[in-house]
């Protein structure tokens, strides 16, 4: 429908607003540093937990090989109805 | 939940952080829309986007979280550029400057395809002008613009045909280059 009409050669340039709606709000746009701050922390807590899903897995594999000689499990997924192999 | 569902859900109790995000994720959006609503005027374009960021700010707390973050700003940009346009200038004013026709070094002949597709598409009343705008230059399905527009999916199919009628009649001299 839109091929014969070019409309490719209406461009459009924009700008950065962040600071004009941060003062219409009545704030001050958050600066760089923070934001990468916040990013870290983020990133913290993520590697925190993931650190805490690998020693209950670690204690869950070490569980399972006390509790009996040789069984295959698929990680993160409930055990039932699965076959045991040994 | 979407990124932007995210972000809304921090926005909904007052952080200014997540907000500063919104705003960045569709700042560009809703300029190109606005500026193009507004025949070219990215000043008025921007005037328009930063109004409906603190219309978003203002209804934070009763906003529905629910995916359509997008089509509310362009929806609250869509409003405002009709109370503004009723309550300033006529429809059909054409503005003399963008980035393009400044250029020194695009060809005449492109600058004044520029011109022409503005011009056309300008032309067109608002409610058909946001249509082709929405679907031609932000690529949103009917259904998308319907929601942004708040009409039915029909209406914008019916208003985008005869849109198109148009555009193809102002533009036949460039496809006849």
């Amino acid at each position: 429908m839109d091929d014969q009409i070019p409309f490719d050669a209406w461009g459009v340039e924009t700008t950065d607003i962040t600071a004009r709606v941060a003062a219409a709000i009545g704030s001050t746009p958050p600066s760089l540093e923070s934001e990468l701050l916040a990013e870290l922390r983020l990133l913290r807590r993520e590697i925190a937990e993931l650190r805490s899903s690998t020693v209950q897995l670690q204690d869950e594999v070490a569980r399972l090989r006390l509790d009996s000689g040789s069984r295959r499990i698929v990680p993160f997924a409930p055990s039932e109805g699965l076959v045991r192999l040994s | 939940m979407s990124e932007d569902d995210a972000l809304m859900e921090k926005v909904r109790t007052g952080d200014r952080v997540a907000f500063d995000s919104v705003v960045r994720r569709h700042q560009d959006r809703l300029q190109r829309f606005a500026t193009r609503m507004a025949g070219g005027d990215s000043a008025r374009g921007a005037d328009i986007a930063v109004g409906a960021f603190v219309r978003l700010w203002e209804s934070r707390t009763g906003f529905a979280v629910d995916g359509k973050t997008e089509a509310w700003l362009l929806q609250t940009a869509y409003r405002l550029f009709v109370d503004d346009m009723r309550r300033t200038k006529p429809s059909h004013e054409l503005i003399e400057h963008d980035a393009i026709s400044d250029s020194p070094h695009i060809p005449v002949e492109k600058s004044a395809l520029a011109q022409a597709v503005r011009d056309a598409v300008t032309s067109l009343p608002e409610s058909h002008r946001a249509v082709i705008i929405l679907s031609a230059y932000e690529d949103l399905t009917q259904a998308e613009i319907a929601k942004v527009l708040d009409i039915p999916p029909g209406t914008v199919a019916s208003r985008k045909a005869q849109a198109y009628e148009t555009l193809r009649r102002r533009l036949v001299a460039w496809r006849e280059l």
